[in-house]
């Protein structure tokens, strides 16, 4: 090439010579010439890609160029490990992009809010074509693509063509159905990420049988259907009879809902991939012991002859048709020769049932492990929420210096522990498992809501053969119940009660004695009827500066227990708590 | 069938129809002329770089009729250059003029990105020298202009 000759290239060619030039090449030829800045400073705006850290001065220049030029953006590359990262972006760009119509974002998804996404949405005054949120770092939760959002996104569904969340996302069954039925232009929907149908992410059959999908020209389909019955599931799953995870319902509905199913997929005839499993990556640092057969879709499409899968055969165009994890049967001699003459370029992605309860990898952490030394966590009926917390606890064990359950008002724990059931085993399992094997354990309060059933709490009977190991815990705030009182209901003589307590204590207690670094012990729980007895035991524990027994039927008025606490625990404070007609006053004032 | 093609300097050249077809612009003349003996005059090219043109088109004919698609992923884009082609472009400018004014959107694709390929890794300073270009900027302009896009260079 004749080197000299750049100069005689028509303009437009000039210009299409940067097409072949990354961002990096193109900020060199700025510098050339005042004749190439002008000439590529509309190609370097084009697109951009940007880089998004913690470096002030930089998110600085990011911002006076944003503003100086924001208005040439036709499409964006974000990418970022920065934790809420639009939240901190948002501040720094102008108050409009006016061409900009393509947005990728490849960042830590975990704390992108809602509010945030809308506005962010909002900024452009193009009409988006594409939008795609790819995980950098795989969140616990996932990204916020809510109600605000989508209120923002429908505004351009006329003109999106390509809609993807390569992430754990939460949105909501409706707003998806409702982007597929006014999404005309719409060619790519791809959600993937979770496989726990209760944070959103899915679209549920009985809805989408009663709407209109306008997107006719959609060529990538990703999303799991779920909510169909499944009768025809009978085997066990996860230890338990299928009908604890199949949606009840008839053959006959069954069939119906999912040749409704079918029909609708089959309008999309420019389909080229249909994604309606996701594959559980047991490597992955999140993935739970059992969740595999956990999670498996036991409501989606059986893919079998006889539930209509006839239906699809129009869609020539398909490449590739994902049922990973799901429980379909298209083994059948009917179903393999169907696949065989009416998709033979298809390929078909398929796990076989799969359990791992018993001998998976244990949970790994993503968190470093000093996040671990301190562990508050609320627990509420959000399901959400209360994913994983307690294999997590398990796994991090060994970092957790301090741990703090709180639940919140109506928390039902026995209903979590059902739901949960198949890896977690119980709170209070966990909870023992904790005392037993984390040795650096210092503080543990576990506070009830006064709900008798909502289970926080340590079953005597139980911890009574477990041998606990944290011999520096400091603070204990947890009621411990099942012990028998029968000297509450009755005046039993002093051998009866002496021989009930050290039936419990003898057994009990010696474990107990290793804690002389106790500074707190809190049993209360309120209304709570049963107590601990053999206090004699405790006399160990010197460092004892506040024992809470509030709500609790104890006697530790007599002239014995007086005598005792004054000789072994001069300097504790121990907390009787007040009857409840002394609380009632007091919240008068 | 073949067609027979005029040089800005009146040299004739006899091509299948199939090869002169890959550039768009004598397919859309034939397809308006119709069935015809007449020769194509091309008076923006010369002898010396039709021949060129015609040896990349026969080296191209069984090629699919691609359009180069237009798009915005960098990842997607490729600078990878046949080797034939390589060795091919490293004659003149004047078969890049000729690829966009003939029409030739696959020549014309392997010519930008040989272009593309000399800017690459270069210094300011280097590709003027490459190309032959003063620098009409003040050092501290240029220092001005580096400094307001840093952030787009180190990542």
């Amino acid at each position: 090439m004749d080197t000299t000759s750049f100069g005689n290239l028509p303009p437009e060619v000039q210009v299409m010579v940067a097409r072949h030039l990354n961002q990096h090449d193109l900020t060199v030829c700025l510098r050339v010439c005042r004749a190439w800045k002008e000439l590529y400073l509309p190609r370097f705006w084009h697109h951009i890609d940007i880089y998004w850290d913690k470096n002030e001065s930089r998110r600085r220049n990011i911002s006076r160029a944003l503003k100086a030029n924001g208005h040439l953006i036709h499409s964006l590359k974000f990418r970022s490990e920065v934790y809420e990262v639009l939240r901190t972006f948002l501040p720094f760009c102008p108050p409009t992009f006016q061409q900009l119509t393509s947005a990728e974002f490849e960042c830590s998804l975990e704390f992108v809010y809602d509010a945030d996404i809308a506005q962010f949405i909002n900024l452009s005054s193009a009409e988006w074509r594409r939008l795609v949120f790819r995980e950098s770092i795989r969140p616990k939760l996932g990204i916020e693509f809510g109600p605000k959002s989508f209120e923002a996104l429908f505004k351009h569904a006329k003109s999106l063509e390509i809609f993807r969340m390569e992430t754990r996302n939460s949105t909501a069954e409706k707003n998806i159905d409702r982007l597929l039925c006014t999404a005309p232009k719409l060619k790519e929907l791809y959600l993937s990420g979770n496989y726990e149908t209760i944070l959103g992410g899915w679209l549920d059959a009985r809805v989408i049988v009663n709407s209109e999908w306008v997107c006719a020209d959609l060529e990538v389909f990703h999303c799991r259907i779920g909510n169909i019955p499944r009768p025809d599931i009978t085997r066990t799953i996860a230890r338990k009879s299928a009908s604890k995870h199949v949606k009840r319902g008839t053959k006959e509905e069954s069939v119906g809902l999912q040749r409704q199913i079918y029909s609708k997929l089959a309008r999309l005839t420019k389909l080229q991939e249909l994604r309606l499993g996701l594959q559980m990556d047991t490597k992955s640092a999140d993935y739970f012991r059992g969740n595999k057969e956990f999670w498996r879709q036991y409501d989606c499409l059986a893919m079998t002859v006889e539930s209509g899968l006839d239906l699809l055969k129009g869609l020539k165009d398909l490449r590739i048709v994902g049922l990973e994890d799901m429980e379909i049967y298209i083994d059948g001699d009917a179903e393999q020769s169907w696949f065989e003459e009416n998709w033979p370029n298809v390929t078909i992605g398929q796990t076989d049932y799969f359990t791992d309860a018993d001998n998976a990898p244990a949970w790994k952490t993503t968190f470093h492990p000093y996040l671990w030394r301190h562990v508050e966590i609320v627990l509420e009926n959000s399901e959400i929420l209360q994913l994983g917390i307690l294999d997590a606890l398990k796994a991090n064990r060994e970092y957790i210096h301090s741990l703090k359950l709180r639940a919140e008002e109506g928390f039902v724990l026995r209903e979590f522990m059902d739901y949960f059931s198949p890896w977690c085993g119980s709170i209070e399992k966990v909870l023992e498992r904790l005392l037993c094997s984390a040795t650096n354990l210092k503080e543990v309060s576990i506070i009830g809501n006064n709900n008798y059933d909502s289970g926080v709490e340590l079953d005597a009977q139980k911890i009574v053969e477990s041998d606990w190991v944290c011999s520096n815990l400091e603070i204990l705030e947890c009621c411990i119940r099942n012990i028998p009182r029968p000297d509450i209901t009755a005046d039993l003589d002093d051998d009866d009660i002496k021989m009930i307590a050290s039936t419990f204590n003898n057994k009990s207690i010696p474990s107990w004695q290793g804690f002389t670094k106790l500074r707190e012990l809190k049993l209360a729980s309120h209304e709570d009827p049963e107590s601990l007895r053999g206090l004699d035991l405790l006399k160990g524990l010197k460092e004892l500066r506040v024992v809470g027994l509030e709500g609790m039927s104890v006697k530790t008025d007599g002239d014995k227990e007086q005598a005792w606490f004054k000789e072994h625990w001069p300097n504790a404070e121990v907390l009787f708590g007040e009857s409840s007609e002394e609380e009632d006053s007091d919240n008068d004032f | 069938m073949t067609v027979i093609l005029v040089s800005s300097d009146n040299q004739d050249f006899k091509v299948d129809k199939e090869v002169a077809e890959r550039s768009i612009l004598i397919k859309n003349m034939l397809e308006d002329v119709g069935e015809s003996d007449s020769p194509i005059p091309l008076p923006n090219v010369t002898a010396a770089v039709l021949t060129k043109v015609i040896e990349y088109c026969e080296h191209h004919r069984n090629d699919p009729v691609q359009v180069p698609e237009e798009t915005d992923d960098p990842r997607k884009r490729s600078n990878d250059i046949e080797e034939w082609d390589m060795k091919f472009m490293q004659v003149d400018h004047e078969i890049i003029l000729a690829a966009n004014y003939l029409d030739i959107k696959p020549l014309l694709d392997v010519g930008c990105k040989t272009v593309a390929n000399i800017i690459k890794g270069k210094t300011p300073e280097e590709i003027r020298k490459a190309f032959n270009i003063v620098n009409d900027f003040t050092p501290e302009e240029e220092a001005q202009i580096k400094k307001e896009n840093e952030w787009a260079e180190d990542r």
